[in-house]
């Protein structure tokens, strides 16, 4: 009995030892057995007030070989402003089926064995004309870099990594990005298309939501939600109506901004002009911008906005109202006050 | 009361045992043999006014560690005050928070604490070592507390916590800790190898310039920020001249605190210059925040550089097959997560369907995983496992079981011995 003592009286010291923290630099490899070269191919065709998005991911050898179709099946896209739907022709060996997804209104599935593509056509609809702008552009592409495992790309970088071209007379932009990474065989739904997505591409789901809030008396809920929202609400003062949106997206403070300026017809801003336009302030405990974008004299349906963004993780999200300038600005303390209720939501 | 050298309340002067912690029966055995230096040091360190003092010197470790966690949080205080030597406490600390004066002061820290008082209690034991009937409650409460301190040693060493993250579909063969960022420098190899080197959370936090022949570069940390927010702020000068970090700036926040209502995981950011050879590769933002790692390119060889929580590669892997979320109607309340895995693990030969869901875990290698959460974020279902390993769970539990039955053994003797008196 004595000897363990003696066993544990030297063993301690040398336990001890190996107690302080980890300060090695360490390495080792790394065996990725299942990883391949993966391709995805993207075509962005704004028409009317739809974004429409062409997307075709998988192994590097596969979607090289359907390159040639790719870009054959998006030079057929013609769009008519009477029709909701684009006219196509599929190439040989894609099989149309419905879209299945929330925003996505086709699925192509190419048969290739044990590990078959898909080809999704993706319509993003706006309440304004869209754009093929660089804030639209780089969102979409550092999105695509994303799910590639690839880093965000800067605005400088954006020619590079895409190429533009007409079709049907109107400006496309493809992307061609390539990667290491692991292909998922997309699963077929029972609508025939992918899985179904409870949300759009670029948001999270409600249940997911980073915050809580609690919104005016007043103030009812928007249904449907408008494009790329998570949540919205009404706000109705006889033919008066405002509307209150809490989304997510990408891009800078100063571009989006700039957009809601355009949005009730005022000019752009310079970055340094913009910046005396900005108030700082805290929602849910982080700083975050406020603008309020006021055009009175503009014969728009919306001629003020209240826009604030909040950069957090990733993305930024955007608390807005926009409405009637009048019916705005008696709502300003509504909407400052919906501000203060965000809190970080706890799991 | 029985005559051990090591039991407390009552220190051996007074008892006539002498300050070296012999016992008055050893002591009162007349003249013996000098021991060796070394047996005179081991009686020494049984002294009893050392297990007081180190006793005292632990709940000021505790009192300190515990205030503490007003500025820092919970696990750098336990990493700091109790799993450490020695330990530099602010003044404004020592000073009750009550006046903010700068500067720290050394003061020894848990595991030297802990080693010593073991080492003493041990050196009791075996300077005055005897087995008897009358002594064995003390004994049983002495290797209940030995069991203890341990199981708290075997904890801090090798217990582990962290994250399994798998979006449907794809796989995992590695456990993510959120409390423990490291930079990442990865190669590729080949198709289907990457070689790693990672530098610590430690390193990141005290060193200044990180020089290592297994990293393709120096690394200067010019700023490390223990919790971070990323702005894509207008006017604001940006310090990264590559990379993510010129598209966002990265601003410290205060860590979170054991007081914390929201326990939230900190997200570590760093602004570090890269150099090679005295030439500058840039300076660069990393990040937490960041899901995806920078190039860069050193002698035609491209490295991808990213602060990531820290890592531990598994032999086996999981592929989440199939997710149930299911809420109960009309509410927010999960009613099942179900993960359904298929375990590989070609060193075992294994190759098998298991199912995690809600109170119903897996253990597996060691380590027991429980279904934490799911998203359906960005469209992407995934699932969250726990995992945790700890090798010493079951001590504690062994260690108080033994310091009851001691007490209980202890004071039942005298119990009974001062009922025998009573009688007679």
């Amino acid at each position: 009995m004595r000897r363990l003592l003696w066993i544990l009286l030297f063993a301690l010291p040398v336990g001890t030892a190996g107690c302080a923290p980890e300060v090695d630099v360490k390495s080792y490899n790394v065996d990725y057995p299942d990883r391949e070269k993966i391709r995805m191919l993207t075509a962005m065709l704004p028409a009317g007030s739809t974004m429409w998005v062409v997307k075709l991911l998988g192994p590097e050898g596969a979607v090289a070989a359907q390159k040639p179709a790719f870009d054959e099946f998006v030079a057929s896209m013609r769009f008519d402003d009477k029709k909701e739907m684009p006219n196509w022709t599929a190439p040989a060996g894609w099989k149309e089926q419905p879209g299945g997804g929330e925003f996505r209104v086709a699925t192509f599935r190419i048969d290739a064995g044990a590990r078959p593509l898909e080809v999704a056509v993706t319509a993003l609809k706006q309440q304004e004309p869209v754009e093929l702008d660089r804030h639209t552009i780089l969102a979409n592409v550092n999105r695509w870099r994303g799910q590639m495992n690839l880093a965000a790309i800067a605005s400088s970088d954006l020619e590079n990594s895409i190429r533009r071209a007409k079709v049907d007379g109107r400006e496309v932009v493809f992307g061609d990005l390539s990667s290491l990474g692991f292909y998922r065989v997309p699963v077929p739904s029972a609508h025939g298309g992918a899985v179904p997505r409870k949300a759009p591409p670029m948001l999270g789901g409600n249940r997911n939501l980073p915050f809580t809030f609690k919104e005016p008396a007043e103030w009812q809920p928007k249904r449907p939600l408008p494009q790329f929202s998570v949540a919205a609400f009404e706000v109705i003062d006889g033919k008066r109506r405002a509307t209150i949106t809490v989304s997510q997206a990408g891009g800078d403070a100063v571009g989006n901004a700039n957009r809601w300026r355009e949005q009730v017809g005022l000019k752009k801003l310079p970055r340094a002009e913009m910046m005396n336009e900005l108030r700082p302030l805290q929602v849910a405990g982080m700083d975050a911008w406020y603008l309020d974008a006021a055009n009175p004299k503009a014969q728009l349906p919306n001629n003020r906005i209240l826009g604030v963004m909040v950069p957090m993780d990733r993305a930024t999200w955007f608390i807005k109202m926009a409405g009637p300038d009048a019916l705005v600005g008696d709502q300003k303390l509504n909407f400052e006050a919906f501000l203060q209720s965000f809190k970080i939501a706890q799991e | 009361m029985d005559n051990t050298a090591v039991q407390a309340g009552h220190p051996p002067s007074v008892h006539g045992a002498g300050s070296n912690g012999m016992s008055p029966a050893r002591a009162s055995r007349g003249p013996r043999a000098p021991k060796s230096i070394f047996w005179q040091g081991l009686q020494r360190a049984a002294d009893l006014r050392i297990t007081v003092t180190l006793f005292a010197l632990s709940l000021f470790l505790v009192f300190y560690g515990t205030l503490a966690q007003v500025d820092k949080g919970v696990w750098t205080v336990v990493a700091e005050y109790f799993r450490s030597p020695l330990v530099w406490i602010p003044l404004k600390v020592v000073l009750f928070r009550v006046w903010d004066v700068p500067g720290a002061i050394p003061y020894p820290g848990g595991w030297l604490l802990g080693g010593l008082l073991l080492v003493n209690l041990l050196a009791a034991h075996i300077v005055s070592f005897k087995v008897s009937w009358k002594r064995s409650g003390i004994l049983l409460i002495h290797a209940g507390i030995i069991i203890m301190m341990l199981g708290e040693l075997i904890t801090g060493l090798f217990a582990l916590e962290g994250h399994m993250h798998i979006d449907l579909k794809g796989s995992s063969n590695y456990i993510e800790h959120a409390h423990a960022p490291e930079l990442a420098v990865v190669n590729t190899i080949d198709l289907k190898h990457d070689h790693v080197a990672v530098v610590p959370t430690a390193r990141l936090r005290h060193d200044r310039l990180i020089v290592d022949p297994q990293l393709p570069f120096e690394v200067e940390v010019l700023e490390y920020m223990v919790n971070s927010a990323l702005f894509t702020q207008p006017g604001v000068q940006n310090r990264a001249t590559h990379g993510q970090g010129l598209r966002f700036t990265a601003e410290a926040r205060p860590e979170g605190t054991g007081v914390d209502k929201e326990q939230n995981v900190d997200a570590a950011s760093a602004y570090i210059a890269l150099k090679h050879h005295g030439k500058s590769l840039g300076t660069y933002l990393v990040s937490v925040h960041l899901a995806q790692p920078d190039e860069v390119e050193v002698d035609g060889k491209v490295y991808q550089v990213s602060l990531r929580f820290k890592r531990v590669y598994k032999d086996y892997t999981f592929r989440l097959d199939k997710l149930n979320i299911a809420y109960y109607p009309g509410t927010e309340k999960p009613k099942d997560y179900s993960s359904y895995i298929r375990l590989t693990n070609p060193k075992e030969n294994e190759d098998r369907d298991v199912r995690i869901f809600m109170n119903n875990p897996l253990s597996y290698g060691g380590e027991t995983f429980y279904q934490s959460g799911v998203s359906t974020a960005g469209g992407v279902r995934s699932t969250t496992l726990q995992v945790v390993r700890n090798p010493g769970w079951m001590m504690p539990y062994l260690s108080c079981l033994m310091v009851a039955g001691g007490m209980l053994v202890h004071f039942g003797q005298n119990l009974f011995r001062f009922i025998e008196r009573r009688a007679l």
